[in-house]
């Protein structure tokens, strides 16, 4: 038997018995209010944290090693894998996502424990309590149904390699541990909700807010990042030319996201105003559910999608621990909800608590909408046996009107106070922004842009992105955005976060209306034109590499008769796959992408067939990301002024 | 759910998102929910289904693919009925007879299914495929080509 799977399910079966021994003791410092009780309690979870990291870094020194002993490696290993792709196997199949999540998890636990040590003491107390019934899931999975440390005998001399599909493109080393960061991160904001429900003082809901609110805000960048992340990797892995199809795995990203979204959004109505308490322990509530939902639909083999890479036994676990979730947490919501009262009132319907509770709204409309396209024809096919899809246009025509109302709102929002705004002063500094948005409009419609939703969607933006410029631009003068950003880091990281958003939804709009999309069939020296460039197919080759045998297809890219450049597509066959699988290759400019899939190659090498997609404004989406999530760390990182002072 | 002071707008608001909300909904699912279906059921439903897009999943039959001048034609069995389809898409590498596939479009007047997309049908979970399967004899194929 391998000494790792020894390491293995000794490190999961102590970190249970931990979890079980801190449950017992955060309760026994709770009751008793006993420091000792709660040292104990604490280090109970960094034990799991160090028990996990082991187990950890014994199945990746397995993978690395190509230890066939072991069950997970047996499955996902082959020698002939590169080494670092070896090491990214880990989250590469079922089980060791599992066990990554459990590492996450205890270091989320471990860390959140260690910031409040000495604060809060009942309040933390239900805080680790709830966290590690968490991980006692997650711990029990890895014991159980979903265990990697199995021991393989005899061990195989060689296994398959991971999936095909995920050994594609280096996207894959960094969007799985992104998403998990910002799907479990929200376990932290959930558990302080409970507990502060658990509590029930009056004083206590302002704590949980201000006590989790980087929490949220780390787990909400790094999801953000990671849905980017998938879009990218899915434009630049699977060749079918987009970044988003509305497939119920995207969704089940997707749908967290929105109620984080308004999480992120709502809770400053309850730091400035004192309002909304029950609203925001129901959206950290809602928003922990969807993550264990969305992990649920990912991992259960329930759908029938191109991402659902296990059809395994966990299902059952899931439902069961969602139901428990589910009902435990609505039932202290609806018990322990009434002792928390609002302080604050709304004075006025122009003023910022209303227009963030109507962004609320319509977060959470949006997130409705998914749900329903995701769940209609799941639950049809459970009750009919009929079975149905719903297209990406039921999906597009639902979020177009609710994205532009959320656009309009960003615009108003960042020019209306808190309590009462007046409605001379809301026009008077929407006057610039408005008109400046015009010529915005009116300059894409001049070159094209002329779909209703899509000038919408410029004109709503551009309005959004010009009010931001102008309060930046009269402060200008005192001082630079540097300075600013140190100054009000929560203010002016969400100024660049609302930025990064912005670009998203254009580029969203522009790209998805004006893709152009053709199929092309090229003999060795043909050219074909599309747009303003011409592809010439130079010559096809095939070329070795340890782990596969790849064909590429060499098109030579002309623009205006100068050649401008080379794209080899590529397909790349897998000796232990039965599909091979292309990989296209892309020209990116800050205009518009020019796109080329390699579908079918004759085996003499004589001609081949392209799909050929030029989408405009693509690479805006990837900007966009990257800007949403630095701005939500940066009103992470940074402390409040008034924090500072203190 | 309590919410204090003008608790008037919070439930207007609501309303009328909700109205929103319904408004979108009885357009939007009613016009775009695609059915799946098999052979056998398309065929069923005779007059009824032509014109109407539908999800058509079956496998690709022996012998009947052809290709010319960039039209496709083949035919989806589910064993039991069998459908001809013909498409100007050009199919993926993968695509051969015997192969689990799924195309969308629509059955014409003529009995045959014009589809304007072609799936193949992946594997849910990853499997090597056994000794003397397709992809080894193109790799094959493709690696003597390179030699000679």
């Amino acid at each position: 038997m391998s000494p790792i799977v020894i390491i293995g399910n000794l490190s999961v079966g102590l970190a249970l018995g931990f979890s079980l021994f801190g449950i017992f003791l955060f309760y026994a410092a709770r009751r008793l209010e006993s420091e000792n009780a709660g040292w104990w309690a604490r280090a109970s979870v960094y034990a799991n944290f160090f028990l996990m990291t082991v187990a950890n870094l014994a199945m990746i020194y397995a993978l690395l090693h190509d230890d066939f002993g072991v069950s997970y490696v047996a499955h996902v290993g082959s020698r002939e894998t590169p080494r670092w792709v070896s090491a990214i196997s880990l989250w590469s199949s079922l089980e060791g996502s599992l066990l990554l999540w459990g590492w996450v998890l205890s270091a989320f636990s471990a860390a959140c424990l260690y910031r409040n040590r000495e604060t809060h003491l009942s309040l933390i107390s239900w805080v680790g309590l709830v966290l590690l019934i968490v991980q006692i899931f997650f711990y029990l999975l890895l014991a159980l149904p979903a265990n990697p440390f199995l021991s393989v005998n005899p061990p195989p001399l060689n296994g398959p390699g991971p999936n095909p599909l995920l050994q594609n493109h280096w996207l894959m080393a960094v969007h799985p541990p992104c998403l998990y960061i910002g799907y479990i991160g929200f376990t932290i904001p959930f558990a302080f909700a409970l507990a502060s429900l658990m509590e029930a003082r009056q004083d206590l809901p302002q704590n949980w807010i201000s006590l989790s609110r980087r929490w949220t805000l780390l787990a909400w960048s790094f999801l953000s990042v990671a849905i980017m992340l998938g879009g990218w990797w899915s434009y630049a892995v699977l060749g079918w030319g987009g970044y988003w199809a509305w497939d119920p795995v995207e969704n089940a990203s997707f749908m967290p996201w929105l109620t984080g979204t308004a999480l992120v959004h709502s809770v400053m109505v309850q730091e400035k105003r004192k309002m909304l308490p029950v609203w925001n322990l129901a959206l950290a509530i809602l928003t922990f559910l969807l993550t264990l939902l969305g992990t649920f639909l990912t991992r259960s083999g329930i759908l029938d999608s191109v991402h659902s890479f296990t059809e395994s036994h966990i299902g059952p676990y899931f439902l069961v621990f969602i139901g428990i979730a589910l009902v435990g947490s609505l039932a202290l919501l609806f018990w322990r909800g009434e002792k928390i009262q609002a302080e604050g009132r709304f004075d006025s319907l122009l003023s910022l608590e209303f227009l963030l509770l109507f962004n609320n709204l319509l977060f959470l409309s949006f997130c409705f909408i998914v749900f329903l396209g995701t769940f209609y024809p799941l639950l049809l096919e459970a009750v009919t046996g009929k079975r149905i899809s719903i297209g990406e246009p039921y999906f597009n025509q639902m979020s177009a009107p609710i994205t532009s109302l959320l656009l309009l709102l960003m615009g108003i929002g960042l020019l209306v106070p808190w309590k009462r705004g007046d409605l001379k002063t809301l026009f008077r500094q929407s006057v610039v922004p408005l008109i400046l948005s015009l010529v915005v409009g009116f300059v894409s419609f001049l070159f094209g842009g002329r779909a209703p939703w899509v000038l919408a969607i410029v004109l709503l933006a551009s309005y959004a992105f010009f009010v931001m410029g102008a309060e930046v631009f009269r402060l200008a003068p005192k001082r630079n955005f540097f300075q600013l950003l140190l100054d009000n880091p929560r203010r002016y990281g969400g100024f660049i976060a609302h930025t990064g958003a912005l670009l998203i939804v254009v580029a969203v709009s522009l790209s998805s209306t004006y893709e152009k999309d053709q199929e092309v069939t090229l003999k060795r020296g043909e050219s074909v034109k599309v747009s303003s460039y011409r592809l010439s197919l130079d010559r096809l080759t095939g070329e070795e590499t340890p782990q596969r045998f790849e064909v590429k297809a060499h098109l030579q890219i002309s623009r205006d008769e100068v050649i401008i450049g080379e794209l080899t597509p590529q397909m790349n066959y897998y000796p232990g796959s039965r599909e091979p699988i292309g990989s296209p290759a892309v020209r990116s400019s800050w205009k518009e992408d020019l796109y080329t899939t390699l579908i079918q190659v004759d085996p003499k090498g004589e001609n081949a067939s392209f799909r050929v997609i030029l989408t405009p404004a693509v690479i805006w989406i990837w900007v966009g990301g990257i800007m949403v999530m630095s701005g939500g760390l940066l009103a992470m990182l940074f402390r409040r002024p008034t924090e500072r002072r203190l | 759910m309590k919410f204090s002071g003008k608790g008037l707008f919070t439930i207007l608001g609501i309303l009328l998102i909700a109205a929103g909300l319904v408004y979108l909904l009885w357009g939007g699912l009613e016009e775009n929910v695609v059915y799946f279906v098999t052979p056998t059921e398309l065929l069923e439903k005779g007059e009824a289904a032509v014109g109407n897009p539908v999800r058509l999943g079956g496998v690709v039959q022996g012998g009947s693919l052809q290709e010319k001048e960039g039209i496709v034609t083949f035919s989806l069995t589910d064993e039991v009925k069998t459908v001809l389809v013909v498409t100007t898409k050009t199919p993926p590498q993968m695509f051969h007879e015997g192969i689990g596939a799924v195309v969308e479009g629509a059955l014409r007047k003529d009995g045959i299914f014009e589809a304007n997309r072609l799936m193949v049908k992946h594997g849910n979970e990853y499997r090597p495929p056994k000794e003397g399967e397709m992809p080894q004899q193109i790799y094959k194929a493709i690696q003597q080509e390179k030699r000679s």
